[in-house]
């Protein structure tokens, strides 16, 4: 019967930290609020972030909006997103400008917040930030992009 | 008649002074009316106003300082208060409409359109400038920017203007009305009293209106006309003694003392209202605001107040002065000799207030002015004021017959402590070579960081050309010991250029430009050296400084082009195309690859050129596969560079799996010397792309380290006999003859295949073919082509096209 109680207790537990832990490790792509771009595919989502589409569809120029390299943004943006390291990526990016083409302006941002707060002034920008963070009042006036079709917090939602 | 005529008369008298006080009555509704809308408009609308006019300064102050800051994390804070501030200034605008004052609608109006234009425009530049493009920012705010909020600024001032005028209007229609009123009042006696009195509270009501409204629209000119000297920019201290004199002029009995630290200069203003005595005081300990040291600084405030003391005074009001950032810039103190603390209390506020915006101000131009002269890193001039040093130090040359001399420092190997070390040591270094190059320098001589890792000094008061190479010397001295920098010691050399005036030039851009190409003298001799500018090598490193320019953006400009030289079997059949680089230059022409392949090796552009040229090559072959031609194999060149490239295996299969062409129609070709250079490596790498099926062949064999022991262990298909060998194959005894056949010989007991290069004669050719050499090439055969004329050289495939899309493109050794 004690077995049984201690069973139920540790399910319940689970059951209700299960969500939060999965909110709390997943990550938003967040763009400016007039940006007609609402959904992307997760490949669209490496060309940003690895400096190759320099351009959105309405021919407005991309600022990537790129975070500390200790942020877990960082980190989550390098092992799941671009399955790269930080030299090697930042090599990428000056290698870009290295053969004479137009970089794609990189602003590096110290919170989610300020992140929201640059893609707010900015049209062009986008970030990535933890999802957990969209509740903050910086990210109340920017606009969540669609990965695959599926906004964070839904089934099979990639970027977490 | 009398008793007839009196009550008549009083009936009379009093319908006339019924009449009268009705009259009068009306009158004076009028007028309380009146006066009422012209305290309600005019106060209650000035004051308004005067809170628009702060806060538009107040938006485009924290807007000025988000352009001055480069970090986006600083930036933020500053738009958000710009925007705050803004939103401040529309919510002013919604309260002048609830004043429903149809006189200024149009003016309120106008305002706001010009305010939400202006807004649009700041928004415009915080986009551009939180992207990082600081320079079209500013062009940005300077064309559309201040001239937009300018206009908005104006609309304002017309909207005060308007506000001034209705209340104008209005106290002389109260005026006009009491007027009238009185002489109803004083044709019909028998309202009087009444109306008198209900007259002399109304009067007095609207001369306690007038006369705060006067006190205090007199405030608000002097505010005003403050602010707009500060946005004109007037002299810090005329600003400030205005600021003082308000003190007097608001309340007769105090006076104010404002100290300002500005750069380097401590600003300090009294207001001339306080005892001559005192004032003296003042001025001999003024307080040390630029020290920040807030202990002293109090310490100071109570002496000053006991000294005000004993002059009768009391100290009222002390405020410190703080930016928006917190940091202290001044310090504002009210002395008054009377107890109205209540209002010395609201004129100090606005005194701080607009002192506080005033320093502010002054401190933000002058680091915007610093900065647009100076490095933000090493704090040097940059090139802009080098080159007006420059002019005046030969202005002063010429009047005075001296000379003087432009010296050009480019740091060796920086680029490689940058890379592995990092930035921040990377600046670091720079920051120490420039506070290095400073002190070893004489005060007069004028030290600046011109690009990179680039700096340049003018040195004065030289006579001799050998003063200039002293300077020269003492500054390669000066960086030559080792640098501790991040926790590495760093030694650097630096290469040095000299030029003189007026021996190497008489204008500073020539003098720089000579002084930088005797600098890039000194590095192609090795670097760490010093040289002095040569006019007779001026033309070749002119040259050579063009071509390096112009290869530097030939690859994006698309200047390059492939040709194909066919390379025939001993039957006369096409055996393999070489491809050619050409390059095409719109200032230089078409330039030999001789002369840019090893300049773009020492570039390190060799690299994405090679990518672009065997990327071309594989498409191109890949695109007459599929056009229905036999292809045969295509060989491209690949430098000594390329070949230690850590990434040139993959580079070369990426770029045949990208254009599905078959590895093993690509052919590489490598010198020996490149081979040689770095042995192991290069076999590594060929060893990997020869297992995907990929050729190669040794280019220009002989003329390198020619070691035939080599050719057996390394993992080569062909050796490519240079054309200086072939050239001498002037008949069948010759010794050039026994020198080829050598080779072939060699090379087919190795089981390698021999390509010759540079047949030129029929002779040639048939020499070569008894030797049994398997391939030649040449223009004897064929000359170098574009690639529609190959096509015409091409033989349809036996094989359908289609089929070959579905090809296993990546095979294995053949």
């Amino acid at each position: 019967m004690g077995r049984l109680a201690i069973t139920l207790l540790l399910s319940v537990t689970a059951l209700a930290i299960g969500p939060l832990a999965g909110a709390a490790s997943s990550f938003a792509v967040v763009v400016h609020r007039s940006n007609p771009t609402s959904s992307i595919r997760f490949s669209d989502l490496r060309a940003f972030f690895s400096g190759e589409t320099k351009h959105w569809p309405d021919g407005m120029k991309v600022v990537l909006v790129e975070r500390d390299l200790e942020s877990d943004v960082f980190r989550f943006l390098m092992q799941h997103v671009l399955n790269s390291t930080a030299v090697e990526y930042q090599r990428r990016l000056a290698n870009i400008e290295f053969r004479g083409e137009t970089p794609v302006m990189v602003r590096i941002l110290n919170s989610d917040a300020a992140a929201c707060k640059f893609v707010f002034n900015v049209p062009g920008a986008i970030a990535l930030v933890s999802a957990g963070s969209l509740e903050l009042p910086e990210c109340g006036a920017v606009q969540v992009v669609r990965i695959e079709g599926k906004l964070p917090g839904d089934d099979k939602y990639r970027l977490r | 008649m009398n008793r007839f005529f009196k009550p008549a008369f009083i009936t009379v008298l009093a319908l006339a002074g019924i009449y009268g006080s009705a009259l009068g009555a009306r009158a004076l509704k009028q007028a309380a009316t009146r006066s009422r809308d012209l305290y309600r408009i005019d106060t209650v609308g000035s004051q308004i106003e005067s809170g628009l006019e702060y806060e538009t300064q107040e938006s485009r102050r924290a807007f000025l300082y988000a352009l001055a800051v480069s970090d986006p994390n600083e930036q933020l804070p500053y738009i958000d208060q710009a925007r705050a501030a803004s939103k401040r200034v529309q919510k002013g605008v919604e309260e002048l409409f609830l004043l429903q004052a149809v006189e200024i609608d149009a003016e309120v109006n106008q305002f706001k359109r010009s305010w939400e234009a202006y807004s649009r425009v700041r928004d415009q530049i915080v986009a551009t400038v939180l992207e990082g493009d600081t320079h079209a920012a500013l062009d940005l705010e300077i064309q559309r920017g201040q001239p937009a909020f300018e206009v908005a600024l104006g609309n304002l001032h017309a909207l005060k203007a308007g506000l001034e005028r209705h209340a104008s209007r209005a106290s002389f229609q109260v005026d006009a009305i009491l007027k009238r009123s009185a002489a109803g009042l004083a044709a019909f006696a028998i309202c009087t009293l009444l109306i008198m009195a209900l007259l002399a509270k109304a009067n007095r009501e609207r001369r306690q209106a007038l006369g705060s409204l006067a006190a205090e629209r007199e405030m608000e000119k002097q505010r005003a006309s403050i602010l707009e000297m500060v946005s004109t920019h007037a002299p810090l201290s005329r600003i400030l003694r205005t600021i003082v004199d308000l003190a007097p002029k608001r309340v007769a009995s105090t006076g104010a003392a404002i100290w300002a630290a500005a750069g380097e200069d401590l600003h300090f203003q009294v207001a001339a209202s306080l005892p001559q005595e005192f004032l003296d005081e003042l001025q001999q300990h003024p307080l040390p605001i630029a020290s920040e040291d807030s202990a002293r600084l109090a310490e100071l405030e109570l002496d000053r107040k006991a000294s005000a003391g004993r002059f009768g005074l009391r100290a009222a009001q002390s405020k410190a002065l703080h930016d928006a950032g917190g940091r202290l810039i001044g310090m504002l103190q009210v002395f008054a000799l009377g107890q109205d603390r209540e209002v010395e209390q609201a004129l100090s506020d606005q005194m701080a207030q607009l002192a506080s915006v005033a320093i502010e101000n002054t401190l933000l131009y002058e680091r915007l002015a610093f900065q647009a002269q100076h490095d933000t890193l090493t704090g040097l001039p940059n090139r802009l004021l080098f080159q007006d040093r420059v002019q005046q130090a030969l202005q002063f040359a010429r009047r005075h017959h001296k000379k003087a001399a432009i010296v050009w420092i480019d740091l060796d190997r920086y680029k490689q402590i940058n890379d592995t070390l990092g930035h921040r040591v990377g600046d670091e270094l720079l920051s120490e070579v420039a506070r290095r190059l400073k002190s070893s320098l004489r005060e007069s001589d004028t030290v600046a960081r011109v690009g990179g890792d680039e700096f340049t000094v003018l040195a004065h008061d030289i006579i001799i050309p050998a003063d200039a190479e002293t300077v020269a010397v003492k500054i390669k001295a000066a960086l030559s010991g080792p640098m501790l920098l991040g926790g590495h010691a760093v030694t650097v050399t630096a290469s040095v250029g000299v030029s003189i005036f007026p021996e190497h030039g008489e204008d500073p851009i020539v003098l720089l430009r000579n002084a930088d190409l005797a600098m890039y003298n000194a590095k192609r001799e090795g670097g760490n050296r010093h040289r002095l500018f040569q006019p007779a090598l001026g033309d070749s490193m002119q040259r050579r400084l063009q071509l390096e320019e112009q290869l530097g953006t030939a690859l994006a400009r698309q200047e390059f082009s492939l040709e194909y030289q066919p390379l025939l079997n001993r039957n006369g059949h096409l055996d393999a195309l070489e491809a050619l680089l050409r390059w095409n230059n719109p200032v230089l022409g078409r330039v030999s690859p001789a002369d840019f392949i090893p300049i773009s090796e020492e570039m390190g552009l060799i690299i994405s050129i090679g990518e672009w040229v065997t990327e071309t090559a594989c498409r191109q072959g890949a695109g007459w596969l599929r056009a229905g031609y036999e292809v045969p194999r295509i060989a491209v060149n690949v430098s000594a560079v390329q070949l230690i490239e850590k990434g040139f295996g993959s580079m070369v299969e990426r770029v045949l799996k990208q254009n599905r062409f078959p590895a093993a129609k690509l052919e590489l070709e490598i010198t020996e010397t490149a081979l040689m250079n770095n042995l192991d490596r290069a076999s590594e790498q060929i060893e990997a792309l020869r297992n995907l099926g990929v050729r190669f062949s040794i280019d220009d064999f002989g003329t390198g380290y020619s070691s035939l022991n080599h050719l057996r262990t390394v993992p080569v298909d062909c050796v490519k006999i240079d054309r200086s060998f072939i050239k001498d194959l002037v008949g069948p005894g010759s010794g050039g003859t026994t020198l080829v056949r050598g080779i072939i010989g060699l090379a087919h007991n190795l089981e390698l295949q021999v390509v010759a290069e540079g047949v030129e004669t029929q002779e040639q050719l048939t020499l070569l073919e008894s030797m049994g050499c398997d391939i030649n090439q040449g223009f004897f055969l064929h000359r170098p082509m574009p690639c529609d004329a190959v096509e015409k050289l091409l033989k349809p495939a036996a094989q359908a096209p289609e089929n070959l899309h579905d090809e296993v493109v990546l095979t294995g050794p053949v």
